[in-house]
């Protein structure tokens, strides 16, 4: 009996690396900059070689803030961000990431890759050939809702080229289910006036879903806010006692 | 349409009336000849079909004929509104010699249905004569030097290809073939006739020289696969692709070069050809990666009933810098980067493959702007349409509310999704390129997402946008942005707001600061 529960544990191991159901183990990650996060996670991070989606509220700039403010924590090397522009996106007009916005949150935009596809299909394509590019930092498709064969095929193309693949999908209610490997919910919050040191970025983050659980600590929401002193993410204070408490 | 059973002949506006263009052969039969007026040849012939013609569309017809038949000689060019002039000196021998060329010449072009008279002589006035009015019981192919005088004299007047009115002239004089025209005394033509006649004499005679001048030049770096059975399926081009690719590279590496610029052109058998154009980021000559760029291009190749040659041509070389792996951390990772940037490139676009780069100006608009990839670490500017400079509508549409009006700018940036089926046009900078800032500046806040162009919206009790109410929080501001004093006034001075909404989220509006005071949502902030 002895030695069958470390028997049980690596069959499930090899199990669970066919099924494709754990993150892989090995992958570095990248750590979202704060331990609550990192800890609800099973890599401590998000983890190299596969896809993690983002679902943003309608005509809201949060998901975009939260991504921009995880990529500001990469290594040197080229971003692709593929931007497409779906019909139902109430911004179908705002082609693009702004520069001097991004780097408020600590990211070089002359570090990005603008990609703008007219069709799915092609932003798709140009999405898996850049997960295969040993090259670059990370992968963005902002606006892209795959299908789940497309998924499937960006997760592989991930795995292949160890790379970190992010999707800002596109405002949805109720969004299909996915194998990503992790699914995030980021929504903008209310924040004092600026007089009263208030009217920094400060989103409600909640993690949906992380494949083969997570790291145990729940998955929020949590109140996170941009920290443009220190140019990193902490928790947000309370503000249910105004901003006068906030600030003590 | 019904298929035509009786005569037909296309019919062109002439002098008097309408008149006739061109017969077919039971026209012909019958009597009809091209010039005749429409009338006429219905009273000869009153089951004739007669039909516009087309001499632009013809022309264009006869260009690409002039491409393909470049198959035969790099020398090929159109030659009046009939006819192609081919100069196969040093080429006949890749067909077996004049015979085979003009067998495999006349062949082809009986598959593909055209009419034809083929003609080969010392000169081109020769074969020009020659195809149009030898005897019927001669052959295509002249003998060589002054033994084809005799052939050659014994032509009609119409063989020199002279004026219409100066052959009338020398047919009332009763000159009535090249032999009567020869024989006369030169100094008496000139001076009658002037230089014309003797000077299509000599060349038909070949005692001057009559140049060619080719449809396209013919370029450096060009192989050619042709096949004895045409192909048509997709493994079948991509191996004769890679093995094309092989022969131009080990070319390229002898001169030490690399393409940059690539032209496949595929020849179908129906006498037309397809042209694939590919660029590439910096100077490339390795066969595989060379044909990943075509195999995205593949699906654009019409086989039709197969292609019968390829040909690859570099149009733009440069000088190969190596393979050397860099010393510094990823010199590897640079090169797969830009066979990435090359892949994207040519599969979306120049316009849709861009990096960001700071600009000096005041206009938040135009802040930002997209540097093309094709060329490498010097970055020459695209001016984007949707990065122009935005100027308010006329009044008038504002005044009708919320309706969104995407500038003219920005329709055209959306029309522009046209394949990029072109060589690439060697990029010139569009203004002397100024100083760059090489960081992106940080005064006051700015958004995330830039709304081009801004949205009208209406301020009162709240905020209306796009016909919804919006409660706001409250506001921060204003940040007054001039227009670029340097350049013209592009519009009104802005006061910037930022405006946090009741649900979260936080707004980057201005309000024009002239005597409308209109309120925009320029975009979003995080």
């Amino acid at each position: 009996m002895a030695d069958t529960i470390p028997t049980i544990a690596a069959l499930r191991e090899r199990l669970s690396i066919m099924d494709r159901v754990r993150p892989p183990k090995g992958r570095t990650a990248l750590s979202l900059g704060l331990s609550c996060l990192d800890a609800a996670l099973a890599g401590g991070g998000l983890v190299r070689g596969g896809m993690h989606e983002f679902l943003p509220a309608p005509a809201d700039a949060g998901a975009l803030g939260f991504v921009a403010s995880i990529l500001s924590g990469l290594p040197p090397g080229p971003i692709l961000w593929c931007r497409h522009k779906n019909k139902g996106d109430p911004l179908g007009h705002a082609d693009m990431p702004y520069g001097p916005g991004l780097a408020a949150l600590g990211l070089d935009a002359s570090r990005l890759i603008l990609v703008r596809p007219d069709s799915l299909d092609d932003a798709l394509w140009a999405l898996e050939e850049a997960l295969r590019c040993s090259a670059l930092a990370a992968v963005v498709g902002d606006g892209v809702l795959p299908g789940a064969v497309a998924l499937r095929r960006l997760q592989l193309a991930a795995e292949d080229g160890d790379a970190l693949g992010l999707l800002i999908l596109p405002p949805l209610a109720r969004p299909p289910p996915s194998v990503a490997l992790t699914r995030w919910r980021i929504a903008s919050l209310r924040d004092g006036p600026p007089q009263e040191e208030g009217g920094r970025p400060r989103w409600q983050v909640s993690l949906l879903r992380a494949r083969g659980g997570g790291g145990g600590s729940g998955s929020g929401p949590w109140e996170v806010t941009w920290d443009d002193t220190t140019f990193r993410l902490r928790l947000a204070q309370p503000l249910a006692n105004g901003p006068v408490a906030a600030a003590e | 349409m019904a298929p035509l059973s009786g005569p037909l002949a296309l019919t062109l506006a002439g002098q008097g009336g309408i008149r006739l263009h061109a017969v077919d052969g039971l026209a012909s039969a019958d009597g009809l000849r091209p010039g005749m007026l429409l009338a006429d040849a219905r009273a000869l012939c009153p089951a004739l079909t007669a039909m516009q013609a087309d001499p632009t569309a013809d022309q264009a017809a006869l260009s690409r004929l002039a491409l393909w038949a470049q198959r035969y000689t790099p020398q090929a060019a159109t030659d009046g509104p009939d006819g192609l002039i081919l100069d196969i000196t040093g080429c006949a021998h890749l067909c077996a010699g004049e015979e085979g060329l003009l067998a495999d010449l006349g062949s082809r072009l009986t598959r593909a249905g055209l009419t034809h008279h083929l003609g080969l002589g010392d000169g081109a006035a020769a074969a020009w004569g020659w195809a149009r009015h030898r005897p019927a019981s001669a052959g295509p192919l002249l003998p060589t030097g002054t033994r084809a005088w005799p052939a050659l004299l014994s032509l009609p007047l119409a063989a020199l290809r002279l004026d219409p009115g100066l052959q009338g002239d020398l047919a009332r004089v009763g000159l009535r073939s090249v032999g009567d025209v020869q024989r006369q005394p030169r100094a008496g033509l000139v001076a009658r006739y002037g230089t014309g006649p003797v000077r299509r004499l000599d060349r038909m005679l070949g005692i001057t020289a009559e140049p060619v001048a080719p449809q396209a030049a013919t370029p450096q770096w060009q192989v050619r696969r042709a096949f004895a059975e045409p192909i048509a399926t997709r493994e079948a081009i991509e191996g004769t692709v890679l093995s094309l690719l092989r022969d131009l590279s080990a070319r390229l590496e002898a001169a030490g070069r690399g393409a940059r610029r690539l032209v496949l052109t595929c020849f179908r058998t129906d006498a037309s050809s397809q042209d694939l154009p590919i660029g590439t980021a910096r100077p490339l000559r390795d066969p595989p990666s060379l044909l990943k760029l075509f195999r995205e291009r593949f699906d654009q190749v019409d086989p039709g009933f197969g292609i019968e040659m390829m040909e690859l041509t570099a149009t733009g070389t440069d000088l190969f810098t190596g393979e050397q792996a860099g010393l510094a951390v990823g010199g590897g990772d640079a090169f797969a980067l830009s066979g990435l940037l090359d892949r994207l490139v040519n599969r979306l676009g120049e316009d849709h493959v861009g990096r960001p780069v700071p600009r000096d100006t005041h206009r938040p608009e135009q802040v930002m702007e997209l540097a093309g990839e094709m060329e490498g670490g010097d970055f020459h500017s695209l001016t984007l349409p949707s990065l122009t400079a935005w100027a308010p509508p006329s009044p008038t549409v504002v005044g009708e509310g919320l309706e969104f009006r995407p500038s003219p700018a920005l329709r055209e940036g959306e029309g522009q999704n046209s394949p990029p089926a072109k060589p690439w046009p060697k990029p010139q900078p569009q203004r002397p390129a100024p100083s760059r800032p090489r960081t992106w500046r940080m005064e006051g806040t700015r958004p995330l997402l830039l709304l081009h162009p801004p949205e009208p919206v209406q301020m009162g009790q709240g905020l209306v946008w796009r016909g919804r109410h919006l409660s706001v929080d409250w506001m921060e501001g204003p940040e007054r942005i001039r227009p670029d004093w340097w350049r013209a006034r592009t519009g009104p001075t802005r006061d910037y707001y930022r405006a946090q909404l009741s649900d979260g989220r936080r707004f980057w509006l201005f309000r024009t600061a002239d005597e409308r005071g209109a309120w925009y949502l320029h975009g979003l902030c995080a």
